[in-house]
């Protein structure tokens, strides 16, 4: 019990940072019908400005915890974003109208270029922090095992759900999420509506992005060590994820998010650890064999 | 005016000039040569059978082709646009064009009201400042936003469709779909409205309704209408002005009483010798008009 306990929280917390992940996959999805593969990298980016940003706090000297918590998670958001929208604008608008596979490679190319350009200038060894947030309270105990609930493990989940409440809010509610949604449904009609349908796609990647630079910024508190190469496998199971939830679906995408966190950790915890990513993949597997909708995604219904 | 293709606008001009509108598709020349002018306030219809090219003059003007040939001038709110020269999304916002279709473009999974809301997302975002603004309560949002709502419930009134705001469009049916359309076309604030086809699949009484929409749309806003439509009854109850075309040239252009008279168009109709062109009922109605109006008359306008 203590032990599943455990596991639970540290399913959760694993979960929340894929979650805001599928989120920026989901949107691409649901807007251009691509798989943006080079989000990962996105992701990856986040985490470097993040660890770049929490050097120049401690150089600048501001040491008060939850102001530089504060600050880097702007100053990651806005530059990942502007990662997030020059991949779009250079790889991926001036393919449009063409082939269906053109922009997947040229995701895939510019996932590989992120990679190499993150390893150039930022070295290839492993990036360490020093732990920023520390403490948690001790849940419960029995005999020598603690189940134990970190503080940085209640920010984790707090900033992913009040992040994805405010986001489902501005796609439901306001005027920016309107256009996109009119968008994912008929570009065409969109434009003729005077909206400007280049600008919504690319407000897309640049909300997906900031979303990724949070998950990046909650990774490198959470694990302390980020390499050139987090992007691949964190990219691929957050897709996994959307994937799971029923690609182009938000709230899909986070309860997938939850359960691709939920099912590695439990599997490591109760299985083996060696094969907790053969799991996650084989629910990708078993998805698209037996559900290719995912859990809350909608069937594509052909038009006449 | 610094955007494109925008001047100020020469007194008198009509509200949509089209001059010597030429569109090929390689070897096919789909429109040739048309030039005609719609005025401000009133109802110009294209009609012509099949394959005439009413569509292709559409799509030259919404900006889904670029013409081969030819200038689309439109006039309005003292400023005058080249719309050949500007992107699709600019003809709705900044020349303010609306359009709709032959086959109806609701978006299916949004409510009837986010239909007509979606339609003055522009207006919404300036109030915003072009941003996230709204998500937090900014009064200058709200305000703009329950317009909007306000905006979109007189022509839902206007249409009859209010008991149907939250409904999804995709589950209204297909005569409310349409009119719908229509009311999401005006809350876009337009000052010409395209419409292709638009009595497409209504019954009778729908039809009538919707001549009178059309009217009341003329009338009380003031706009230009530019109809698609085959349906006769439709065109000759409410045009003020009808082009006719035929194999992609202009054959006729004058007023219905004019048109429906005119040799070349009853030719193009009906055939040099084949008679079921056209339903028999119109080539009743044609016929009798025909009689009743002695077969001569001259173009007055």
């Amino acid at each position: 019990m203590e032990y599943f306990l455990q596991q639970l929280i540290n399913g959760v917390t694993l979960g929340a940072i894929y979650g805001l992940i599928a989120i920026g996959y989901t949107m691409v999805y649901g807007i251009i019908g691509m798989i943006n593969f080079a989000h990962g990298e996105i992701f990856m980016i986040g985490a470097f400005v993040s660890l770049i940003a929490f050097l120049l706090m401690g150089l600048v000297g501001i040491t008060w915890i939850p102001l530089a918590l504060l600050l880097v998670l702007l100053i990651a958001m806005v530059f990942t974003s502007v990662y997030g929208w020059t991949v779009e604008r250079l790889a991926y608008r001036p393919l449009r109208g063409s082939f269906r596979l053109a922009p997947l490679i040229s995701a895939i190319g510019m996932s590989i270029f992120l990679q190499n350009y993150v390893q150039i200038l930022q070295g290839a060894r492993v990036k360490p922090l020093q732990p920023v947030v520390e403490g948690g309270f001790n849940v419960m105990q029995k005999g020598d095992f603690v189940v134990s609930l970190s503080y940085l493990q209640i920010i984790i989940v707090t900033v992913t759900v009040v992040l994805m409440a405010s986001f489902s809010l501005i796609i439901a509610r306001t005027s920016l999420g309107r256009a996109q949604r009119a968008c994912e449904q008929d570009r065409t009609m969109a434009a003729l509506l005077g909206i400007n349908v280049d600008r919504t796609i690319s407000l897309a990647f640049v909300m997906g992005a900031a979303l990724a630079a949070v998950a990046g910024l909650m990774f490198v508190l959470y694990y302390g060590v980020i390499d050139f190469y987090i992007g691949f496998l964190a990219g691929i199971k957050a897709f996994t994820a959307a994937v799971l939830g029923g690609i182009g679906s938000l709230p899909g995408a986070m309860l997938g998010g939850l359960l691709i966190g939920l099912i590695e950790t439990f599997w490591s915890a109760y299985f083996t650890v060696e094969y907790k990513d053969v799991a996650a993949f084989s629910i990708l597997v078993l998805v698209l064999i037996f559900r290719p909708t995912g859990l809350l995604g909608k069937p594509e219904i052909e038009k006449v | 005016m610094s955007m494109t293709g925008s001047q100020t606008m020469p007194a008198g001009a009509p509200l949509l000039n089209v001059e010597h509108l030429t569109m090929r598709f390689g070897g096919l020349t789909a429109v040739n040569d048309v030039s005609f002018a719609a005025n401000h306030r009133e109802i110009t219809a294209i009609i012509g059978p099949n394959g005439a090219g009413k569509t292709t003059v559409f799509n030259c003007l919404t900006g889904f082709y670029s013409p081969t040939v030819g200038q689309l001038t439109l006039n309005a709110r003292n400023s005058t646009y080249l719309l050949e020269r500007m992107e699709g999304y600019q003809i709705a916002q900044k020349a303010h064009v609306a359009r709709t279709f032959q086959n109806i473009r609701l978006f299916p999974q949004m409510s009837v009201l986010e239909n007509l809301l979606v339609a003055q997302h522009n207006k919404l975002m300036r109030a915003s400042g072009m941003s996230f603004l709204g998500l937090l309560g900014f009064p200058g949002y709200r305000k703009a936003e329950s317009a909007a709502v306000e905006h979109a419930r007189y022509w839902l009134d206007r249409v009859n469709l209010t008991h149907r705001a939250d409904a999804d469009a995709g589950n209204l049916p297909y005569g409310e779909q349409r009119k719908l359309e229509i009311a999401r076309a005006m809350c876009t604030d337009p000052v010409l409205l395209c419409l292709d086809e638009p009595a497409a699949g209504l019954n009778p009484t729908e039809s009538l309704e919707l001549n009178e929409l059309l009217l009341f749309i003329r009338d009380e806003h003031q706009i230009g209408v530019l109809l698609i439509e085959h349906d006769m009854t439709v065109v000759m109850e409410i045009s003020d002005h009808i082009v006719v075309l035929d194999y992609g040239r202009k054959i006729a252009d004058g007023s219905p009483a004019f048109v429906r008279n005119d040799p070349a168009v009853i030719r193009a109709y009906l055939g040099e010798e084949e008679g079921d062109a056209l339903p028999p009922e119109v080539v009743a109605d044609l016929a009798e008009e025909k009689k009743s109006n002695g077969g001569g008359a001259t173009d007055p306008a």
